[in-house]
């Protein structure tokens, strides 16, 4: 994506230009919605905090400087949502509902069924992470965002984010290896 | 050399591939001595791949209506709550949108219009209280002045004016709003409503050219929020909201209450 065009864009969405908000709707909205996901474990929450984030930033559009990227600003505020929603909701209900996303998977065979076991060890075990620490896995390594776009949405450095990495890997590991056993 | 520390601090790096060359080397040699940070580094690598197979964006499961949908559902929330359709525009111009949706707004203004013949009709220096017809847009809430003690009482009036106008603006511009939940503006609505009534009475008076541009900007605020329909959300408020601001109300009130106080001259039994 050409950055002059995402600018043209912004700009024009500042200028209350649907069209334009529509089309930086639809190029964002799916890595927001991975981002959410990754939270909450839910796809309806994750739908529900993708939309209020795009209808908050639209709201905040006049006062984007873009002294960040669009980007940035936008998972931040997914992020912070995110960590909101997670707030209210209790484990047992983020469980109960993983199960209903797994049953909306059409078709499922063996190999489906390992990494929806899979999916919900790993979804465990980083729910059991420190607040920072989750947050930076779920965005450099299941988002794939860099560790300068994490450190722009965590607004720390990229040390620090490295630093989150490095710790919430480790146990990350650690809590999968547990998990694996019982 | 550099410390084992430093070694450690840059195994994810390392992990990741954006480490130098020199970096990447020295590190290599490091791990050959060092099993601490060769264990460190398969616990790193270990939990890395243990992501990567279910790291398929959830996202990608999903069907493009679903998209579609959520964009729409997005488009329907900006209209709904979030619109800031004017905002950014002046003043002048929010008002024109506003009169431009909201047919009500005629009828106020009929009403205005109406009241302020009301008061040309009066003769200059003439009081309300002897004015007859006029009588009925003087505000209950205040007392007309008399003629020794008309301009304590003016300043008295505008003062205590004044600062509930500040008071309403300053609790609308910090109200927090859901945006799941229609905003309970009722309070706000009668306070508008008798701030009107004063402001009617007030522009009777002989007041400096500021005050009473000031008046009237406020009086556009407060018949925006007196008419308010129920129920509704963020659109009239942050509308509202974004009128303070580029008004510099707040600023302004603050001004013309240090230019109207009355604490050294406050009539007896006024509180301020």
């Amino acid at each position: 994506m050409a950055a002059a065009d995402e600018l043209q864009l912004i700009a024009e969405a500042k200028r209350s230009n649907h069209a334009a908000f529509r089309t930086l709707v639809e190029r964002y909205m799916r890595q927001a919605y991975n981002i959410a996901y990754g939270y909450v474990n839910n796809h309806d929450d994750a739908a529900d905090i993708v939309q209020e984030s795009f209808v908050r930033v639209y709201r905040a559009l006049p006062s984007f400087r873009g002294e960040a990227e669009f980007g940035t600003w936008l998972y931040r505020i997914v992020t912070n949502q995110s960590l909101n929603a997670v707030k209210r909701k209790s484990t047992s209900a983020r469980r109960e509902i993983s199960l209903d996303d797994a049953d909306r998977l059409p078709g499922q065979n063996p190999d489906e069924l390992f990494r929806g076991e899979h999916r919900e060890m790993l979804e465990r075990a980083l729910h059991e992470l420190p607040t920072l620490q989750r947050a930076a896995v779920i965005l450099r390594h299941l988002n794939g965002l860099s560790t300068r776009q994490v450190s722009g949405i965590l607004r720390c450095s990229e040390g620090t984010v490295k630093t989150h990495l490095h710790r919430g890997l480790k146990k990350l590991k650690n809590k999968l290896e547990v998990i694996n056993n019982s | 050399m550099l410390f084992h520390r430093t070694y450690r601090h840059r195994l994810y790096d390392y992990l990741t591939g954006t480490l130098s060359p020199e970096e990447t080397q020295s590190l290599e040699e490091h791990l050959r001595s060092c099993r601490r940070c060769a264990r460190e580094l398969r616990d790193l690598r270990s939990a890395v791949e243990a992501i990567g197979p279910a790291g398929t964006p959830p996202a990608e499961k999903l069907p493009e209506e679903f998209w579609r949908e959520l964009a729409d559902g997005i488009d329907r929330g900006i209209a709904g709550n979030g619109e800031r359709k004017s905002l950014a525009a002046d003043w002048d111009d929010l008002l024109l949108w506003l009169v431009g949706r909201r047919l009500w707004i005629y009828g106020g203004s009929a009403v205005a219009v109406i009241a302020l013949a009301a008061v040309l009709l009066l003769k200059p220096g003439e009081q309300p209280q002897t004015a007859g017809g006029a009588v009925a847009t003087v505000s209950p809430s205040v007392r007309p002045a008399d003629d020794t003690g008309g301009t304590r009482e003016v300043r008295t009036l505008a003062s205590d004016y004044f600062r509930k106008s500040k008071a309403l603006l300053v609790g609308l511009n910090n109200k927090k709003i859901d945006l799941r939940s229609p905003v309970d503006l009722s309070a706000e609505q009668q306070l508008s409503r008798q701030l009107l009534h004063d402001a009617r009475y007030l522009k009777q008076q002989p007041l400096d050219d500021h005050s009473s541009r000031l008046i009237d900007d406020m009086d556009r605020i407060f018949i925006e929020l007196a008419n308010r329909e129920g129920g509704r959300t963020l659109p009239d408020i942050e509308l509202i909201r974004s009128g303070i601001r580029q008004e510099n109300l707040l600023f302004k009130i603050r001004m013309a209450e240090a230019q109207f106080d009355t604490s050294s001259v406050a009539a007896p039994g006024r509180g301020r």
